[in-house]
Order: C-alpha cells, then sequence, then structure tokens
C-alpha cells in the first residue's frame, strides 16, 4: 500500500508538488500521467526516499517516509528514470550486490536473482558488464534490482522508456501478473497516454504539481461522455454548413470541422435525428454518422490544456 | 530569492553542523593533548629516541616562555666527523629532531621550540646565532629567562673517531640524560653555588664580570668572594682564577680543609704566582699527583701576518688537548686552540693511589722555560727546560661517585679567565665547570645507538633496484591490464 | 550491518576491478621504488643506519609529502563524485541503508585498499629483509602506522571533497587542496607566536610522523589527531549527503 497525503514539495520558487494525495492498495497499477516537469519525478522520488517532501506525510507499506525512511525503502522496488548501474560490474554482481544491500538473505540471495533475472530475459546478460547493455535491457535490470527483495510496493518512473514494442508488451504483462497476482502495489509514471491507457487500473493524471483527476479510465472518460459528442462525414463543404448548424440547433457545438468531417458536441441525443433532416433538406448527403469515443488522449488535452468540457479538478 | 533562500538555509544548517562538529573534534584533540591523557610509547629497536619521566617531569617543571632552539645546521666540510662519507651529523640531527619534537610535548608547550636547519632562511640562523653567541659543535641551547644550558655534540652523543680512512659513527648518545639535567638546572630553585675567589686576582676585579656572567648564563650561582669558604659554606665548586700572592692564615686553612674534603677545585695560577704560595698548593696537592713547575712558559709564535715571534702568549693546538677528556673532548674535535698566557707548567708527580691524574692541556718539545720571571730574554738556551710540558692536569678519585667529590682541575694560566667571551675560552671554561661539578656523567644516561649499516653489493643492489623499480609497479600495471582484459570479455 | 557489509564488499571489489586504479597503483609503487633506491644510494645517514630508512619512506622526504596528499583524492573521487557524475547514486541512497552506512562503508573500502599502497612499501623493507639487511621493525611498523593514519585522514578529506561535485577534477584537486592545506599550513605558520603557532605545532604532521610514529615513537595524540580529523571530515560528507533530507 502506498499513500501520499496532502504532499508539497517546493524548489524554492518552484512549487514542484502541491497538495498531492492518493492511495495506491496491494493488487492496484496506478498510472501517473502527465506531460514532462509535471511532477511524476519528484513525487516517485519523494516516495523512494531519495527527496524529502517540503510538507505533508507519505507511507511505504505502513511506514512514513520521514519517521521510519529505511523501512520504507526496504518496502519499496524503485526504479529510476534513467537507471545505471555501475559499470565496471557485471549485472550478475550488481543484482547480487543490490541483493545484499536490501538484505536478501545469503542463502537466497542467488536464487532470488536467477528468479528475477530468468522473469526478465536477462540469464544471457548476468556477466557482461553494465556499460555494455542496451538501453532495453539497462531498463531491465533496473527493474530487476527493483524486484530483487520482493517488496510489496513498486514506484517505477518511466518504465517504457527505450523499449521497443516487443519489449513494453512483456514489460505490461509482468507488471500486471506482479499486480495481480502478487497483490503488489504499483505506481508507475508515464507520459506515454497508450502505456497507461492499457496498463493502469486507475489514472492519476497531475499537471504543474496538482492532481487533476483520479479514477479508473471508465471512471474518468464518463466525465467526458456527459454530453454525447458525434463524428459525422458529408459529401459536401462541411465548414459552411457547419457554420450554420449552431442557429439551427440550440445548444449544439461544433468541435472541429476538417473538409466533410464534422465533430459536433449535441445538446442531447434527440438532436440526431432532426440532423439527419436537416442535412437532407440542403442536398448534403450523410456518408457517416457515429459516436466519437472519448480516449484517456482526449481527457489529457481536455485536462491539461484547458480545452473545453474539462471537468472539475478532481483527486 | 526563493531558491536563494533555501540554498542560504541549506547552507548555514550544513555550516552550523560541520562547525559543531568541528568544536567536538578541537575539544576532544585539547583534551587528549592534555598531560594525564597523552601516552607515548617508544618500540623503537636500535635506540630508544623517547624522554624518560624524569626529563618529561623537569621539561614540565620549566618556566613559562623557556626556549629550546636546536642549531642543526650543515657540518664543516673540515670536520673530521663528515670525512669519508661518515653520517654521524645526519643520525644525529635525526635523534635531535625527535628530541626537539618530545621537548615541545613534554613541556607541554612551556618551552618553545625552534629548530634551526639548513631549511631555515639563513637570516634567521644568523640571528639566532649572535643572540646566543653560537659556537661551531654547540647543539641545542635550553633558555629559561636569563639562564641557558648549552649543549655541545660531545655531550649528547658518543662517536667512533675517523681512523684507517673509516668514517666515524656514532655509537650512543645521552640526550635524554643531557635534556633532562638541564632542565632541571634551569627550572628548578636551588641553583648549583660557585665561589669565585677574587682576593687575589692578578686582574683588575672588573675584568672578573663576564666570567660571572657566564657562570650565570650556563645556570649556576656564582658569586666573587674575598676569603676562601670555610668547611660550613654549602658552596658546590670553588675556582681560584689566578693568585698572585700567598692566602691569609684563615684562607689557607680554608683552602687545605677544602682541599682534604675533596670539594671540586678550580686552581689556576701562573708564572705571576709567586714561588711560596705555589708551594703551599704543591703541598696540598700532592696526593692529586701533580704540581705546578716555578717559570713562565714560552713557545714559538706565528702571528696572523706569518712572522715568528716568542712570546709567553702561548697557544695549545687541538694536537695538544686530550681527545677523550669530556672537557677537551669538543675542542679537540672542532680543532680549536686555546691561548694561554703568563702560563706555568705542571709535574706529574707520585701522588696517591686514590686519585687519578690526567694532563688535558700540553704542550710539544717547541716550549720552553723562561728561567728568569723578571727579565724574560724568549729565547731559547741550550739550558733553559724544554717541553713538552703539562698546562693543565685533571684529577679525579678512582672511585669517585657521587656528583665532582674529588675532582680538581690545575691549570698553569689564569688568563682565559679575562676573557670568556672569546669563543674558545668559554668552551673550554664551560665544560670545565660542568665537568668539576660532575655534570658530564657520560657513564649514566648513555643509549646506545645501533646502527644498522647497509652496503648492499653491486649484485643486490642491482637486485634492489630492479625489484622495487620495475618488477613492483611493472607487475602492478600488468595485473591492472589482466583486469582490464579479463573484465571486458 | 549486512547490507553495510554488502555496500562495503562492493566498493572493495569495484576499486579491485577498476583497471585505472591499478595505474594509480603502478605510479605510487613506481615512484616509492625511485625514492627507496635513492635512499639507499645517495643518503648516508640511511647507508650508515638503515634504522633510518622508515623515516625517509614515511616521513621526511619531500617526495613523500608531495605523493601522500595527492593520492587519496585519485582513490576516493570515484567513491561519492564518480557516482553522482554516473547517475548511480540515487539507487544507492533509495536503497534501505542510512546515509552514514554509506560513507563508513565508501571509507572504509578506501582505507583497506589504500593498505595496498603502503603496503607495497612495506613490501620493500621485505625485500631488504630477504637481502640480510637488518632492520629496526619497530620503526618500519611505527612508520607503517603513522603514513596509514595520515592516510586516513586524507583519505576522509578526499572523500568530503568527492561529495560536493560530480566533477572528476574538481573532487580530486579540492581534496588534494585541502590535504596540501593540512599539511603545509602547520608548518609554515609552526613558529608564528601566539594561539596561531600553538595549533600550528599541534596541528603539525610531518613532525607527527617523522619525529614520532617512524622513529618509533607511538602518540596516542598524534593518532587522535588522525582519528578525530577522520571522523570530523566522514562527519561533514554526512552531514553533506544527508542535507538533502533535511527539509528546507
Amino acid at each position: 500500500m502506498i499513500r501520499v497525503d496532502r504532499l508539497h514539495k517546493r524548489f524554492g520558487a518552484v512549487q514542484a508538488v502541491r497538495d498531492l494525495s492518493f492511495e495506491v492498495p496491494p493488487g492496484e497499477i496506478l498510472g501517473f500521467l502527465g506531460p514532462n516537469g509535471a511532477g511524476k519525478t519528484t513525487t516517485l522520488r519523494i516516495l523512494s526516499g531519495f527527496l524529502p517532501p517540503s510538507s505533508g506525510a507519505a507511507a511505504v507499506a505502513g511506514h512514513d517516509l520521514t519517521q521510519a525512511s529505511i523501512q520504507a525503502r526496504r518496502a519499496t522496488g524503485y526504479l529510476p528514470e534513467s537507471f545505471v548501474a555501475p559499470p565496471e560490474l557485471r549485472v550478475g554482481e550488481y543484482l547480487r550486490f543490490r541483493a545484499g544491500l536490501k538484505a536478501v538473505p545469503g542463502a537466497r540471495r542467488r536464487r532470488r536473482v536467477a528468479e528475477v533475472t530468468e522473469m526478465l530475459g536477462l540469464g544471457p546478460r548476468l556477466r557482461q558488464p553494465f556499460s555494455a547493455l542496451s538501453k532495453g535491457f539497462r531498463q531491465r535490470v533496473g527493474l530487476a534490482d527493483a524486484l530483487l527483495a520482493d517488496p510489496p510496493a513498486l514506484l517505477l518512473d518511466e518504465p517504457f522508456g527505450g523499449l521497443d514494442p516487443l519489449q513494453r508488451q512483456e514489460f505490461r504483462e509482468l507488471l500486471r501478473g506482479l499486480a495481480h497476482d502478487h497483490r503488489k502495489a504499483v505506481l508507475f509514471s508515464s507520459h506515454v497516454l497508450p502505456e497507461v491507457e492499457e496498463l493502469a487500473d486507475r489514472v492519476l493524471v497531475i499537471d504543474e504539481g496538482r492532481a487533476l483527476a483520479l479514477g479508473s479510465r471508465e471512471e474518468l472518460l464518463s466525465r467526458l461522455d456527459q454530453a454525447p459528442r458525434q463524428r459525422l462525414r458529408i459529401s459536401g463543404d462541411g465548414a459552411a454548413l457547419g457554420r450554420k448548424l449552431p442557429e439551427a440547433f440550440p445548444g449544439l457545438e461544433v468541435l472541429a470541422c476538417d473538409g466533410g468531417e464534422l465533430l459536433l458536441q449535441l445538446a442531447d441525443a434527440g438532436q440526431r435525428g432532426a440532423l439527419f433532416r436537416w442535412f437532407a433538406c440542403r442536398g448534403e448527403e450523410v456518408l457517416a454518422f457515429h459516436p466519437d469515443t472519448p480516449t484517456l488522449e482526449d481527457l489529457f488535452r481536455v485536462l491539461v490544456a484547458g480545452a473545453p468540457g474539462a471537468p472539475e479538478e478532481a483527486a | 530569492m526563493g531558491a536563494l533562500n533555501r540554498r542560504l538555509r541549506l547552507g548555514l544548517l550544513t555550516i552550523a553542523a560541520g562547525l559543531a562538529g568541528m568544536a567536538l573534534v578541537v575539544l576532544m584533540l585539547r583534551a587528549l593533548s592534555q598531560p594525564q591523557l597523552r601516552y607515548r610509547w617508544d618500540f623503537a629497536g636500535t635506540s630508544p629516541l623517547a624522554l624518560s619521566q624524569r626529563s618529561a617531569a623537569a621539561l614540565a617543571a620549566m618556566p613559562e616562555g623557556s626556549r629550546a632552539t636546536l642549531f642543526l645546521d650543515r657540518p664543516s666540510p673540515q670536520d673530521p666527523l663528515t670525512f669519508y662519507g661518515s653520517a654521524v651529523y645526519p643520525n644525529a640531527y635525526a635523534v635531535l629532531r625527535v628530541a626537539a619534537e618530545e621537548i615541545r610535548i613534554q613541556s607541554h608547550g612551556k618551552v618553545e621550540v625552534q629548530v634551526l636547519d639548513e631549511f631555515t632562511a639563513p637570516v634567521k640562523v644568523a640571528a639566532e646565532k649572535a643572540r646566543l653567541g653560537h659556537q661551531y659543535g654547540q647543539m641545542v641551547y635550553l633558555e629559561a629567562g636569563e639562564k641557558r644550558r648549552i649543549l655541545r655534540f660531545a655531550e649528547l652523543f658518543r662517536i667512533d673517531q675517523p681512523v684507517n680512512e673509516q668514517p666515524a659513527r656514532l655509537h650512543s648518545h645521552r640526550v635524554d640524560e643531557a635534556l633532562g639535567d638541564a632542565a632541571l638546572r634551569l627550572g628548578r630553585g636551588h641553583l648549583p653555588r660557585i665561589a669565585v675567589y677574587s682576593g687575589l686576582l692578578p686582574f683588575p676585579r672588573e675584568d672578573l664580570g663576564p666570567f660571572l656572567q657566564l657562570l650565570a648564563s650556563e645556570g649556576y650561582q656564582a658569586a666573587a668572594v674575598e676569603s676562601l669558604p670555610g668547611p660550613g659554606d654549602d658552596w658546590d665548586l670553588l675556582i681560584i682564577p689566578g693568585q698572585r700572592g700567598p692566602l691569609l692564615a684563615a684562607d689557607a686553612e680554608a683552602a687545605r680543609a677544602w682541599v682534604e674534603q675533596d670539594r671540586p677545585l678550580f686552581l689556576a695560577l701562573g708564572s705571576f704566582t709567586p714561588a711560596p704560595a705555589m708551594e703551599f698548593w704543591n703541598q696540598q696537592l700532592a696526593p692529586r699527583g701533580a704540581a705546578f713547575l716555578e717559570g713562565r712558559v714560552c713557545k714559538k709564535f706565528r702571528g696572523a701576518t706569518g712572522l715568528t715571534a716568542n712570546a709567553d702568549h702561548i697557544a695549545v693546538t687541538f694536537e695538544g688537548m686530550q681527545a677523550n677528556h669530556a672537557i677537551t673532548a669538543d675542542l679537540h674535535l672542532d680543532q680549536r686552540w686555546l691561548e694561554l698566557g703568563s702560563a706555568q707548567a705542571l709535574d706529574l708527580t707520585e701522588g696517591s693511589v686514590d686519585y687519578a691524574r690526567e694532563t688535558i692541556l700540553w704542550l710539544d718539545g717547541s716550549a720552553w722555560i723562561e728561567p728568569d720571571e723578571l727579565q724574560p730574554t724568549f729565547q731559547p738556551s741550550s739550558r733553559t727546560p724544554r717541553g713538552p710540558f703539562n698546562m693543565v692536569v685533571a684529577t679525579s678519585r678512582w672511585d669517585e661517585q657521587d656528583g665532582g667529590r674529588g675532582r680538581a682541575l690545575l691549570s698553569g694560566s689564569a688568563t682565559y679567565f679575562v676573557d670568556p667571551q672569546r669563543a674558545l675560552a668559554r668552551d673550554f671554561l664551560s665544560s670545565a665547570t660542568r665537568w668539576l661539578l660532575g655534570e658530564d656523567q657520560s657513564s649514566s644516561g648513555l643509549v646506545a645507538l645501533q646502527s644498522l649499516p647497509f652496503r648492499p653489493t653491486a649484485a643486490q643492489h642491482a637486485r634492489l633496484a630492479n625489484l622495487s623499480i620495475l618488477a613492483l609497479p611493472g607487475a602492478t600495471l600488468l595485473f591492472g591490464l589482466l583486469v582490464f582484459w579479463r573484465r571486458r570479455r | 550491518m549486512t547490507a553495510f557489509t554488502a555496500l562495503l564488499k562492493r566498493e572493495v571489489f569495484s576499486l579491485l576491478v577498476t583497471p585505472s586504479v591499478y595505474l594509480l597503483l603502478g605510479v605510487w609503487y613506481l615512484l616509492n621504488g625511485l625514492l627507496f633506491v635513492y635512499a639507499l644510494d645517495f643518503s648516508p645517514e640511511v647507508q650508515s643506519d638503515l634504522s633510518l630508512l622508515p623515516q625517509y619512506l614515511f616521513g621526511s622526504s619531500l617526495l613523500v609529502w608531495l605523493l601522500l596528499p595527492a593520492f587519496p583524492p585519485l582513490v576516493t573521487l570515484r567513491l561519492l563524485a564518480e557516482e553522482h557524475r554516473l547517475g548511480t547514486l540515487e539507487p544507492l541512497l533509495t536503497a534501505p541503508i542510512s546515509d552514514a552506512a554509506v560513507v563508513l562503508a565508501k571509507y572504509l573500502s578506501a582505507s583497506i585498499f589504500f593498505l595496498l599502497f603502503w603496503g607495497g612499501v612495506l613490501l620493500l623493507f621485505v625485500l631488504l629483509a630477504s637481502l640480510g639487511a637488518q632492520l629496526d621493525w619497530a620503526r618500519v611498523v611505527g612508520g607503517f602506522c603513522g603514513a596509514f593514519l595520515c592516510s586516513l585522514l586524507f583519505l576522509a578529506t578526499g572523500l568530503f571533497a568527492s561529495s560536493w561535485s560530480g566533477n572528476l577534477i574538481l573532487a580530486a584537486g579540492g581534496g588534494a587542496a585541502l590535504n596540501y592545506l593540512l599539511l603545509f599550513l602547520p608548518a609554515i605558520t609552526e613558529n608564528a607566536d601566539g594561539a596561531v603557532g600553538a595549533v600550528a605545532r599541534a596541528a603539525h604532521i610531518p613532525n607527527m610522523l617523522d619525529r614520532g610514529f617512524a622513529a618509533g615513537l607511538l602518540d596516542s595524540y598524534a593518532a587522535a589527531y588522525f582519528l578525530g580529523l577522520s571522523g570530523l571530515f566522514l562527519f561533514l560528507t554526512w552531514v553533506r549527503l544527508v542535507s538533502r533530507r533535511w527539509v528546507p
């Protein structure tokens, strides 16, 4: 369980994290979504024990990060954004050292290293120096390091960076397994929306250090869905007709117009039939007409860029 | 502004922690430098260098503001101790450097130690030499206020002289003993008391002033006395720096008692001493096996201009000095000479078996005795007695036990008392005084310097060089390469 | 304790498998070897008395005073500055190990490694003894202990300098500068009057070695000086590391 309560972090004049509160229960993957500089890495560094919070509290597995930092760190597997291991060490040497550092008992150490490297496909790389590894394998070493002590909580900062699509897929499955089968609380940050959308059980959207929204994908998208949107394609010039639409249909908004394609925000679902008729009267054939399904990208755009229809701040 | 504030606060916090740590360490070190908490263990197997508890206590008892000045300058190339590549001086200096540190530590900062060596600014060395009237061979000056003790090379070290082209070698030192004595002398309230008889001086009384000052600066309590001290007086040494007439009855009685009691005596007569007075002393000193001879000793004298003259102003060169006696060893070593005027010779007679006697200054066969004191011709004739002559004789008891009891120094001349500021006389007089007071004690406190010479053969040398310059660094680099190669795989 | 041991082992291992460190060690051995042969060839006092050789190699020669302050920072620069530069410090400091243990383990590893530096010099004496030369081993061991204690101090200052920057040149240069300051400042000011002179004399490292340890004299104060100051610089290093956790 990861718990964050009214967390603030200030670097001089810069407020990197503001009043952030959330929880990641065991067995859940929380995606930490936000643009670059939103405060994701700072929050993860606070949770990893690398940085102190300016105010507020954070705890991992019940251990407060300021009061019982070592215990909290023992309960955490942390993968920094750009993971680097000492270049002079071989992968196996490094992982054995980290296992010792994390107090994995001596008898179990080799076995645990073998398990984790097997899990991450690092077996053939054990005798290679870290400096000779590709970025993907380096990232795997970092993840192996985070998993070594079998901690109840995992903090992963941009874990997909540098991985090829196949590796990403493997990685996602691995994390799902860890969370759902091994009941680990996983908090990962990313600014790659599809990754978060696909992996996270819940998503926390953050910008300028502030939480903008928190919830499952469906919960978040349902906020966008309150007003139905329709994507419509006609044979003629959409731009000219699009300008007349709001006059004919009170409450309707034209969100986008690209040639004959229009994205409309209807006032209510009953306007659909009237629209068909309106276009038919003007000799325009409606080639396609289907509801527009919102994605996290839409939500992200709405929340971060302040696009119309943004919901109230959530957290 | 905020960032600056944060940095400032963090910086201040860090500095505060640093200062707190520093204060703690300083306090700890200060406490550990206190004598009761400071321990020094001397593990050196060959020649222990640490000062004994006695010396340490004496140094700690010295008055605040005392000074120790060590002259460890480059020895003269003419010094025989540097011949044949001898390392006597470097080795001695190594011992003295450790001693300097010991003085500083054991005196708990009361003695300000100054080591003047070849790395010291020459101006400073020259200034200190001028201030202290430094002479060659004087190694350590220990000062407490106006009092001063000078430790010379020969007092501190025992050497094997260079012979048969073999370099001189340091075989022992008594640095601890000498320093302890000097510190005790300077630090204690009671100083050895020396009576200088001024009742029948052959020179103006005021000329005695510099000699009395010399004694005071050496750490003695010296006073000129008009009459000889009686048996009840607690003088430690009696010096008679010349006598131009017979003693009064009371003084003669006192002199007789002094000699009978074997109390230390420095008796200097001269050709100006009338025969009865000389006879009186010869009687008293008969058991010692030495007697003053009548007549003025003269010798050809080659002056600075190269002209040869005959005079009663004679110089005893280092060849005429006893190399192994505590008084003259230094002078001999430094190849100095001592000037004597109006001198008379001494004869070695059959004395008591209780006493040993040793000539420490003598003149060779070129000297002669002017028989007529009143009309000297300064020309030797066939009838005039020729040298060699004993000029200064040291006597002591065979069974000598405490201090200088039984020691007497009989000198055929007293002129060197007049100008003790001249280097030669100064050194001679202070060495003589020390010997008479039993302060040389060369047998005690000697620490053997077991030197470990090493002269490798050519093969050994090559092996040493190869292993230390090539093999060890080479093997290390090779091992590094091996590691590099192994780890790259 | 396990974490501490693991880090200590790793640091020693890292030093042992870093080729550049062997270069450093080789140069050290070479310079000391040259000094050793020079002492035997050209120093009359050493030739006449080998018991002075420890003072020569462990205390009184200028070369020792030029080398000794420079080498420890070259070893310690990799302990924190290089970790900082490479980015390996973050994984280390987020591991379940206290900052104090990190500082101590790193320092101890450098100290253990530095034993190799002086061990090589000690080997020269063994070599000499194997050729039949008689040695005063008390002085040899005393000199070795003094030089090593002094190295401990210089390693601590090096580690402190290493904690300040990811710039290796600054880390090594800063450490060396601190060491030269500790070494030469008291030597320059020892004859000053008053408190300055008293402090300088109490902090005079060459005297402690040349006139102490290397002469076979073990001095509790000198040992406390080296260890106390080492402790101070370790504390300052710890403050430097831990201060990032302090809430401003």
